[in-house]
């Protein structure tokens, strides 16, 4: 494993702003603290707001003053280059060398670490920490405590320590997305680098992206800016294959498709990764036919076989000369961790691949599924969403007087005009705070041309809802009525009476 | 010992097998339920046959009222909505191969169809509801 002699100098941007509380922020959060400001619990991802709720004398250096001092380290790494040659310099305030040379030309690490601090301080007059361990994140940890971490001994130094730690290792543009990953990661239980590690790299890079395959790697003492393609999530895996001779008819195209199907499965295996779709494509010297299938469960070799052997079977009749090559691309690539079932409340496969078949049958808006939300009406609770969405976050509000159980069954997509009478025989009209004047005896539905009567057994109400003028609501009356035939709720929108629900 | 015989004495042991296990229920199962008007009775049948695993999907069904489903115990986070104005045997088969229970609203449905669904049904231990034309009669009572 490569040791890494890491130099640091705490708060390069803010040097020089000892005074009073100082930070930098980038994209409207806090990317650095100086460490007045960190005692009034301003700490970096935090955003500007909350840091100066926080902090209300924070200050906060401006882009130039931070672009001129970080000009002012090209005479640091003019320095350290005589000592340690190679070295990379991440960011003004940091930089890093492999020490094995460094400490083969001096004799030892402490000889290294001792001739380097002392050079700094003389020649630039500044106080820097440097620390030795195997692996960068280990080095640079070391570092801030100013050590030299034995051979062998990096896990056992960074295991106990935050996940929060790993943040100072990433550039000042990508703290704030990596402060909300750990911050992720300590709400699914995983506080300490230790526990981090039992995850897979791949499992890291699929959930958080290109920031979880480098936290992935530094937890494992790899250099992160080393990333093999492997580690960040390919979109696609293809498998291929030439026919020689070509191939004129299915039969010889489905012994071509097994090879194919175990090749996919094989590949995919091996990274531990499922494809949510698949393209399988026939080359002929003219034409590229394709066709692409959802496969929302994780398929295996048989099932990519027999996509393939199907796909071959379709296309023989179109054909406009032999096929010279057989392809087949798994697409939509995700950790087969994630399509795992997990022991409560996952979806059936078979009802998920049905309602993958539903959708391709009859579009996407066609498949739906209920959900219930806030609001003062039935109508309003009741929500509809395309299937695969995530419903929208609930209205703000208490929806004091929404109306209550018992509910209505049914809930009519087009309202159907009504008229009430009174036993006077005169119609019923609410009055401007919704009430009515008398028991309604008659409901006639307007049903074309013909119009029938119907004598109201019972009924409830009026329920008045709505009426915020000044939110541009108008007040609605709804009353429920109970006829021989049925019971139905209606609604007095201020122009007339409407069958809104059937109980 | 016949072959037809010692088929026979296997399903039986299975079927009380799966009876015991509870892998299919036991007793004389109701596949077709024509509630007609009277959602209030679906929903009941609904949620008694969704059971605790089981998925539902209303096909053509727009104008239910879910809070009143939700409350007679149809866990909505099992349901499926389709909006198919006409039939097709491709449709069902999937609705038959994905729910367990397939409630039909405003949707025209063919005797041969039904007919497929039907003895589907049957063998997959399904329940089917239809609200709007009633089903055959004949196969209504062959059920």
């Amino acid at each position: 494993m490569t040791r890494y002699l890491v130099l640091f100098i705490p708060q390069w941007d803010l040097e020089g702003q000892a005074l009073y509380p100082a930070a930098t922020v980038q994209a409207n959060r806090i990317s650095q603290v100086s460490v007045s400001a960190a005692k009034a619990g301003v700490t970096v991802g935090t955003r500007l707001r909350t840091a100066r709720h926080l902090c209300p004398n924070l200050h906060l250096v401006k882009q130039p003053e931070i672009a001129a001092q970080r000009a002012k380290f090209s005479a640091i790494t003019a320095v350290c280059a005589d000592i340690i040659p190679d070295m990379t310099v991440w960011w003004p305030g940091r930089l890093s060398v492999p020490s094995a040379g460094a400490t083969r030309y001096y004799g030892s690490e402490e000889e290294v670490i001792n001739t380097l601090l002392e050079t700094v301080s003389l020649q630039c007059g500044v106080e820097a920490q440097v620390g030795i361990a195997d692996g960068i994140l280990a080095a640079t940890l070391a570092a801030r405590q100013g050590r030299i971490i034995a051979p062998g001994a990096a896990t056992d130094f960074v295991d106990p320590l935050p996940l929060d730690s790993c943040i100072d290792l990433f550039d000042h543009s990508q703290r704030g997305q990596v402060a909300t990953v750990c911050t992720q990661l300590n709400a699914l239980g995983l506080v300490t680098i230790k526990s981090l590690r039992a995850l897979a790299v791949a499992e890291l890079t699929s959930r958080f992206g290109t920031v979880g395959a480098i936290l992935g790697r530094l937890i494992r003492h790899d250099n992160p800016f080393h990333l093999d393609a492997k580690d960040l999530a390919p979109t696609q895996i293809e498998v291929s294959v030439e026919c020689h001779p070509p191939l004129t008819s299915a039969s010889q195209a489905r012994l071509y498709a097994r090879h194919l199907g175990q090749q996919l499965a094989a590949k995919l295996q091996a990274r531990g990764q499922v494809a949510r779709r698949l393209e399988v494509a026939a080359q002929t010297s003219l034409t590229r036919h394709q066709r692409v299938w959802n496969l929302l469960v994780g398929a295996n070799a048989n099932q990519y076989t027999a996509y393939l052997e199907s796909f071959c079977n379709a296309i023989a009749g179109q054909l406009d000369g032999a096929v010279t090559a057989l392809s087949c691309t798994g697409l939509d690539l995700c950790s087969a961790a994630q399509m795992a079932p997990t022991l409560w409340g996952d979806i059936r496969p078979d009802t998920l691949t049905a309602t993958a078949r539903l959708q391709q049958l009859l579009g996407a808006q066609a498949v739906y599924r209920p959900y219930l939300r806030d609001g003062y009406s039935y109508r309003q609770r009741n929500g509809l969403l395309a299937w695969g969405e995530d419903p929208p976050p609930p209205a703000a509000g208490d929806f004091l007087g929404q109306l209550g159980s018992p509910y209505p069954s049914r809930i009519f997509t087009t309202p159907r005009q009504v008229r009430l009478f009174a036993e006077c025989g005169r119609a019923l009209i609410p009055d401007e705070n919704g009430d009515i004047y008398a028991a309604p005896q008659t409901l006639v539905i307007n049903e074309g041309a013909v119009s029938e009567p119907q004598h109201i057994t019972q009924w409830w109400g009026p329920w008045r809802i709505g009426g915020r003028w000044w939110a541009g609501e108008q007040a609605v009356s709804y009353l429920k009525l109970e006829t021989p035939r049925l019971t139905y709720l209606t609604v007095w929108d201020g122009q007339g009476w409407w069958l809104d629900a059937q109980y | 010992m016949s072959q037809n015989l010692r088929l026979m004495q296997a399903r039986s042991a299975l079927s009380q097998l799966e009876a015991q296990l509870g892998v299919r229920k036991s007793g004389r199962h109701q596949v077709l339920h024509e509630v007609g008007d009277n959602w209030h009775s679906l929903f009941s049948v609904v949620s008694a046959a969704m059971g605790e695993t089981g998925w539902a999907v209303f096909v053509e069904m727009d104008e239910v009222c879910w809070l009143a489903a939700a409350a007679a115990g149809i866990d909505l986070g099992r349901v499926v909505c389709v909006k198919a104005t006409t039939e097709s045997s491709a449709l069902c088969e999937i609705l038959t191969s994905g729910f367990d229970v397939i409630v039909f609203g405003d949707i025209a449905i063919t005797p041969a169809i039904q007919r497929r669904v039907l003895a589907r049904a049957r063998s997959e231990n399904l329940t089917i509801c239809t609200t709007a034309a009633p089903w055959q009669q004949g196969i209504a009572q062959a059920m």
